[in-house]
């Protein structure tokens, strides 16, 4: 602060010996307008006077010859008379205020402008004095009068490095301020619109990008490592074993197509003329025409065993009927035969293991299928009878009857399991017999005949079909074994893959 | 500008820095053995998978058993069942999304799921009526029966399976 003032003070004395000059010729003139203090005379009247001042024309003179009178020449007695230089100096005192205050207005005025960017170019003293000195109110009439109006603006002058700071810090101010605001209202926008905060750079520091992965540890990539180790060498023992059935196959595949050469004259002559890869390859041929063959004709018995199966149902529900009904006496005297039979087979030791294990099966089965049949069939009567009183009990007459008619068919069927030789029986299996004839008569024919077509179907090619048969199966096997080689060489290369990436991972990490 | 000044000036920014690098190395986690994908090696999870293996094996002899009966019988077979038991085992057996499978009964799928495709064909040449396409797919399901009879060997104390198990445990120690 005190360096400004000094600065200030400085320049403003500066700025004296520029102002000084000015005032020299302003009194040298005053001096050189002085009358010669000898005496004058007018030129129009003869009047004189040692004083030019004094001097009283007479009347009717045209240079004053007026008849009011001088003012009361006692009145300038207090001046001092006769000192040009110090009147000059009186006057221009005299005139002082009149610049100084136009000095202050106009300091002021510079003041304002320059702090709000004015006097582009020039420097503040420069600007402050030119502004200043080109306003003095009295420099068109010859007067310069800088001094006093540099004095008056002088205070603006000193003023200016302070008011200039004062003005920077408060740009300062203000811009810190409008920043601060501008934040303050980001900050509100972004709440507003529901951003998570802390804001996502911060939040990524801590917690990773979103679409960055959080990185495994030693322990984890070594652990993925082995495992996908332990999958390929497992999977690579899966590849030998299906390797080598997928070979197994082909040998099969192989030595039926040559035992199907041999059975064969024109294959024989195909081999014998053109060589083995040739005759391997019609008798493929051949076998592929036999295989098609035969699934078109099973295309078409497909169609004709739905319809026979619907007449078998009828038939058998009559059949059932009538086995139920003392027929089935007999029948089950034959089955009972036939089980006999193969408990004999099996008591005589003289089976394979397989077929012992086949006629095991089979009895054990017939066990089961009959303790089945008597509780369902039983299941199925009662279940019936509940239909038909449930019927009853809503008013149907006829429903009425057909109860009545079943509890007697299941009251007689409880007494012919408890005793067969009773009476009611025999009408009951007349009756049922005749009911499964009829079917038997309506639908055996018709079911018959399609019989014979489909067994016409069947036998019209018995050595080809069977060929196609086994043709298949060996065809089956191939194709499996080579699938199952194709997805194991997959899976290998794929864990190796794996085991690669993981264990270049777990070396890396270290 | 002495040295003094610049750490009076720099200091401040430089802790700031150190502070968000060490933020951003230590704050974030490594990834649960579940997140990163190891297979449950627990032995709940063990019991699980094999028993899923059972389950795939009992539905497979169902649907053996179920043809045979239908065959004796001379009835429809309802393949149904078993084929939707062993769709489940193969489901529960198959390791999840994202997951490693595990390696001692991964290879038990393939057959397993190939069974499955010779039942969907046994099924749909029972319901065409083409017997030649049942037996094929009867052929393809022995096959897989055997493939899966060639990879389930007989667990040894101190077998292969302990081995394994054992490896595992060693890898999981730091060294």
């Amino acid at each position: 602060m005190n360096r400004f003032l000094c600065a200030a003070s400085l320049l403003a004395l500066l700025s004296l010996p520029a102002v000084a000059p000015g005032l020299v010729p302003a009194a040298t003139a005053a001096a050189a307008e002085a009358p010669d203090p000898s005496g004058v005379e007018c030129a129009g009247c003869g009047a004189t006077s040692s004083n030019p001042r004094n001097l009283r024309h007479r009347p009717g003179c045209p240079y004053g010859g007026d008849s009011s009178p001088r003012p009361d020449p006692g009145t300038d007695r207090e001046r001092p008379p006769g000192d040009p230089a110090k009147e000059a100096d009186f006057l221009l005192s005299m005139l002082a205020p009149l610049p100084l205050a136009g000095g202050v207005a106009f300091g002021g005025i510079w003041h304002v402008k320059r702090l709000f960017g004015g006097f582009k170019g020039k420097s503040a003293i420069r600007s402050w004095s030119d502004y200043i000195t080109e306003h003095y109110p009295m420099g068109a009439r010859g007067a310069s009068g800088g001094f006093w109006g540099r004095l008056g603006g002088l205070p603006f002058l000193v003023l200016y490095p302070f008011t200039w700071t004062l003005g920077q810090v408060g740009i300062g101010v203000g811009w810190c301020g409008m920043k601060t605001g501008e934040g303050v209202a980001w900050l509100g926008k972004k709440t507003w619109q529901g951003i998570t905060w802390p804001p996502k750079q911060v939040y990524y520091a801590f917690a990773g990008r979103p679409d960055e992965k959080p990185r495994p540890t030693k322990r984890q990539l070594e652990l993925a490592d082995f495992n996908f180790r332990q999958l390929r060498q497992e999977e690579e023992k899966v590849l030998a074993e299906t390797r080598a059935a997928r070979q197994a196959a082909a040998e099969k595949r192989e030595a039926f197509l040559d035992e199907f050469i041999a059975g064969d004259p024109d294959l024989q002559k195909t081999l014998a003329a053109e060589g083995r890869e040739a005759a391997l390859a019609r008798a493929a041929k051949k076998l592929d025409a036999y295989l098609h063959s035969y699934r078109e004709r099973a295309k078409i018995r497909g169609d004709q065993q739905a319809l026979v199966q619907e007449m078998d149902r009828t038939i058998s529900k009559a059949d059932q009927q009538l086995f139920e009904d003392g027929v089935g006496i007999f029948l089950d005297q034959a089955a009972g035969r036939l089980t006999k039979g193969w408990n004999d087979q099996l008591d005589s030791g003289k089976l394979t293991r397989a077929a012992s294990h086949d006629l095991r099966l089979k009895l054990r089965l017939a066990d089961v299928a009959q303790k089945t049949k008597a509780i369902q069939d039983e299941y199925y009567d009662l279940k019936d009878l509940g239909e038909s009183f449930k019927k009853a009990e809503a008013g149907d007459h006829e429903a009425r009857l057909e109860a009545h008619e079943k509890t007697g068919r299941i009251i007689i069927g409880w007494l012919d399991n408890v005793a067969p030789a009773k009476a009611g029986t025999v009408a009951l299996t007349t009756m049922d017999a005749a009911y499964a004839a009829t079917a038997h008569l309506m639908l055996g024919n018709v079911a018959s005949n399609i019989r014979g077509d489909m067994v016409r179907f069947q036998t019209a090619r018995p050595h080809e079909d069977a060929l196609a048969q086994r043709w298949s199966t060996f065809q089956s096997y191939d194709k499996f074994a080579a699938n199952a080689e194709r997805i194991a060489g997959i899976r290998r290369d794929q864990w190796a893959e794996l085991e690669k990436k993981y264990s270049g991972e777990a070396g890396g990490s270290k | 500008m002495n040295a003094r000044t610049v750490a009076r000036t720099a200091g401040p920014f430089l802790a700031a820095l150190l502070a968000v690098v060490a933020a951003s190395g230590c704050g974030r986690k490594p990834p649960t053995d579940a997140e990163f994908g190891l297979p449950d090696d627990s032995a709940q999870a063990r019991a699980g998978r094999e028993g899923a293996l059972l389950d795939g094996v009992s539905a497979m002899m169902a649907f053996r058993r179920e043809g045979l009966r239908a065959s004796v019988e001379e009835s429809a077979p309802n393949y149904a069942p078993a084929r939707a038991q062993l769709a489940a085992a193969i489901a529960r057996l198959r390791p999840a999304p994202g997951k490693m499978p595990a390696p001692q009964l991964e290879a038990c799928i393939p057959p397993m799921q190939s069974a499955l495709a010779a039942m969907d064909q046994v099924i749909a040449a029972g319901k065409a009526g083409d017997p030649v396409a049942a037996r094929e797919g009867w052929t393809g399901f022995s096959q897989s029966v055997e493939t899966l009879f060639m990879l389930l060997k007989p667990a040894e104390p101190g077998g292969e399976d302990q081995k394994a198990e054992d490896r595992s445990k060693k890898a999981e120690t730091p060294e």
